[in-house]
């Protein structure tokens, strides 16, 4: 073996185990630290799908809750349909009532209108 | 003081670490290769938040082989590291000058550091400048020929091993080695 590299070798070893043995105490604690985070940093993402599964329970039950349920309230739109109804059935009651057309014609329709 | 006791029970898993075949666990792995992999990382990067970060990186993508043999956790970290290192190497290039932190002149070092019973007090400062002067020197060399000295002299991984880590041959790990060594030892004349 080539003895100069050796001897090379071996004083740039005990630098290098000195520089190991005199880590200021900062820079310790910061490597202890941030062991800790990359742990916790690990274990993290576990928890992630048992949040996002819990959310997408919870939708599929209130939609499935929703489908099982749908005439619980009235329609929205059922008094208004209602009123139509009405209207139109007091429309026809007017179309069909011939009196109605002879007070039109009468005096006293044009006398209001005049008013 | 919480952090204080957690480094003393690092230092005592980095001792166990060394001293037994392997650790036991991927949490006592990570505690006793911690500081090397620091060190790694501030010898490329020069700056001690992003070697911090390079470091953490690694740390969290290595935490997806835990179930991997003991024995494959050294070349799988030094690689994930390498490659983390690499990244944010590419990624300064990409970022505007003035937005960079500075560049630390000098490595970490611990000034307070009280020196072992019976040591000379001179030898920590000779400790001290004689890591600057070999962290110095690899900052200077290309990126490939500083991971071969790193890995192979430093952290002492077999010439397989540090092909795997770097992604290249055998042959290309030991040309990038003896270029490395020529360099250092020419701006390190007295340590030859």
């Amino acid at each position: 073996m080539n003895t100069g590299h050796d001897k090379f070798d071996a004083r740039a070893r005990a630098a290098h185990a000195a520089s190991l043995e005199r880590l200021s105490p900062a820079t310790q604690a910061q490597l202890v630290q941030r062991r800790r985070r990359a742990f916790a940093a690990h274990d993290a993402p576990h928890g992630r799908p048992a949040v996002r599964w819990a959310v997408a329970t919870l939708a599929v039950c209130a939609v499935a809750i929703g489908l099982l349920h749908p005439t619980r309230n009235p329609a929205p739109s059922a008094p208004a349909l209602a009123m139509t109804t009405t209207s139109d059935a007091s429309a026809d009651s007017i179309d069909d009532n011939p009196d109605f057309y002879l007070w039109l014609a009468s005096s006293d329709a044009h006398s209001l209108a005049s008013e | 003081m919480l952090e204080r006791v957690d480094t003393d029970v690092d230092e005592t898993r980095e001792d166990a670490f060394a001293a037994s075949a392997g650790p036991a666990s991927l949490d006592d792995f990570l505690a006793g290769i911690g500081a090397r992999a620091f060190r790694f990382a501030e010898l490329a990067l020069r700056q001690r938040d992003d070697a911090l970060d390079a470091v953490q990186d690694a740390m969290t993508r290595m935490l997806a082989y835990r179930d991997r043999p003991a024995t494959e956790w050294p070349p799988l970290f030094w690689r994930i590291l390498r490659t983390r290192v690499v990244d944010l190497q590419r990624r300064r290039t990409f970022r505007l000058r003035w937005l960079l932190p500075a560049e630390d002149a000098t490595p970490d070092w611990n000034i307070h550091a009280s020196d072992p019973v019976g040591l000379d007090p001179s030898t920590g400062h000779d400790q001290r400048e004689a890591w600057n002067r070999i962290a110095g020197a690899l900052t200077t060399l290309p990126r490939r020929q500083r991971e071969a000295f790193s890995l192979r002299v430093l952290e002492e991984l077999d010439v397989a091993t540090t092909a795997q880590v770097m992604g290249c041959s055998e042959g290309s790990v030991k040309t990038h080695l003896s270029r490395a060594r020529d360099a250092l030892q020419k701006q390190l004349e007295d340590w030859r």
